[in-house]
């Protein structure tokens, strides 16, 4: 009886941490995304990359995205991205070797100033670049915080290769899917 | 031993290196090595910091963040920004509220307005930052005054799209203390550094 009343608190604690504001209408939402290669920085896997949002002002303004290996580097979108000024915010990661990971995590923050990297403005719905980038440690002294380098990617896999790689993750949502087979349509003009 | 040794390094870099605020004045200046100045910091669209700034229930103090900038000032030209800020940098800021005029003890000498910073949470370290490029001078026998409105535009990003010099002096009556409204504030607006 007591092993019943535990899991149904769990499972109640967990729901209440995992949901955020799920949203179930993408009639006026967009496709964000973006690809990192960190193979010049300390983390060698990628497991979050969050979008913020600074226009319209909202007290919920970071967006969690998916985040995906994909070409020699990271993947990541979100497709609940609604009209507004969006950039890149953050990466995280950690160092590991097969399945053996350190405890260090590593976050390179891109900030919340700037239209150079990782921006975009989103007028009406569709589909969004923020970018493809590589980061490059940068070598600071003993007591310096560490600094890290975003350069514009050459060897970024197309545009048109990330959205087929996100639009198989989005053939159960048909408002989604449509505007990114669009957006593909408009690429092959 | 070790550890007091390791105490007082930490004392003395510290007191070397620890940031600086200019002090807020407390009446016009009757000395030869002080003067008054009084300016204003404003920000369009202005900082809102419902939105645009966060506390901490655990971090003691640092409301002290909200609506504020921090100016880096030094008597040379030396341009602050996130990528070369050092300790150096903060040893004698103006500390003032966005769009209300502040009023502070400076030396008497021409000083040079190297760039602003505005800390928008202290646990992720998260900033805006200001360019600076400016510089006042000191009129002989000053003991107060004004330097002008620094306005800086912004862009949804953030950006900085256009810096403006702005004189406000007719308008800083209503704004300030009792004290000065019959002191004799001389005027040397901002200059760009050229």
């Amino acid at each position: 009886m007591l092993k019943r009343h535990a899991l149904v608190l769990i499972a109640l604690l967990l729901g209440g941490c995992a949901s955020g504001d799920r949203v179930k209408d993408f009639t006026d939402r967009s496709v964000g995304y973006g690809w990192l290669n960190i193979k010049d920085v300390d983390a060698n896997q990628l497991y979050s990359v969050t979008i913020y949002q600074l226009r319209p002002q909202t007290e919920k303004p970071y967006f969690s995205t998916s985040v995906k290996e994909f070409k020699n580097g990271y993947l990541y979108y979100s497709n609940a991205i609604g009209s507004g000024a969006y950039k890149t915010y953050s990466a995280s990661g950690q160092r590991c070797m097969f399945v053996f990971c350190t405890n260090a995590k590593y976050t390179y923050s891109f900030g919340k100033q700037g239209d150079a990297v990782g921006a975009v403005t989103v007028k009406t719905p569709g589909v969004y670049h923020f970018g493809s980038y590589n980061l490059r440690e940068v070598k600071t002294g003993f007591f310096e915080q560490g600094k890290f380098d975003v350069v514009a990617a050459q060897n970024a896999p197309s545009k048109r290769e990330m959205l087929e790689e996100i639009l198989k993750d989005n053939l159960d949502n048909p408002v989604i899917a449509e505007r990114i087979k669009q957006a593909l349509a408009k690429r092959d003009e | 031993m070790n550890k007091f040794i390791a105490v007082l390094l930490c004392a003395a870099l510290y007191g070397c290196g620890a940031p600086k605020v200019l002090p807020a004045a407390t009446g016009p200046v009757a000395n030869d090595t002080q003067i008054v100045v009084i300016g204003k910091f404003e920000l369009v669209p202005p900082l809102n910091p419902q939105f645009e700034q966060k506390t901490h229930w655990n971090a003691v103090g640092d409301g002290q963040i909200l609506n504020r900038i921090l100016m880096m000032t030094g008597d040379a030209a030396k341009p602050v920004s996130s990528d070369s800020f050092g300790w150096g940098d903060g040893q004698a800021m103006i500390e003032a509220q966005w769009g209300i005029p502040f009023v502070i003890n400076a030396p008497r000498q021409r000083r040079f307005l190297n760039g602003g910073m505005v800390q928008l949470d202290l646990i992720s370290q998260d900033k805006l930052w200001f360019p600076g490029g400016y510089y006042f001078d000191v009129p002989k026998d000053a003991r107060m005054i004004y330097i002008g409105t620094l306005r800086y535009t912004r862009n949804d990003f953030n950006t900085i799209t256009k810096i403006e010099v702005i004189d406000e002096r007719k308008a800083l009556n209503s704004q300030l203390d009792a004290k000065y409204l019959n002191a004799d504030i001389r005027q040397s607006l901002l200059k760009k550094v050229r």
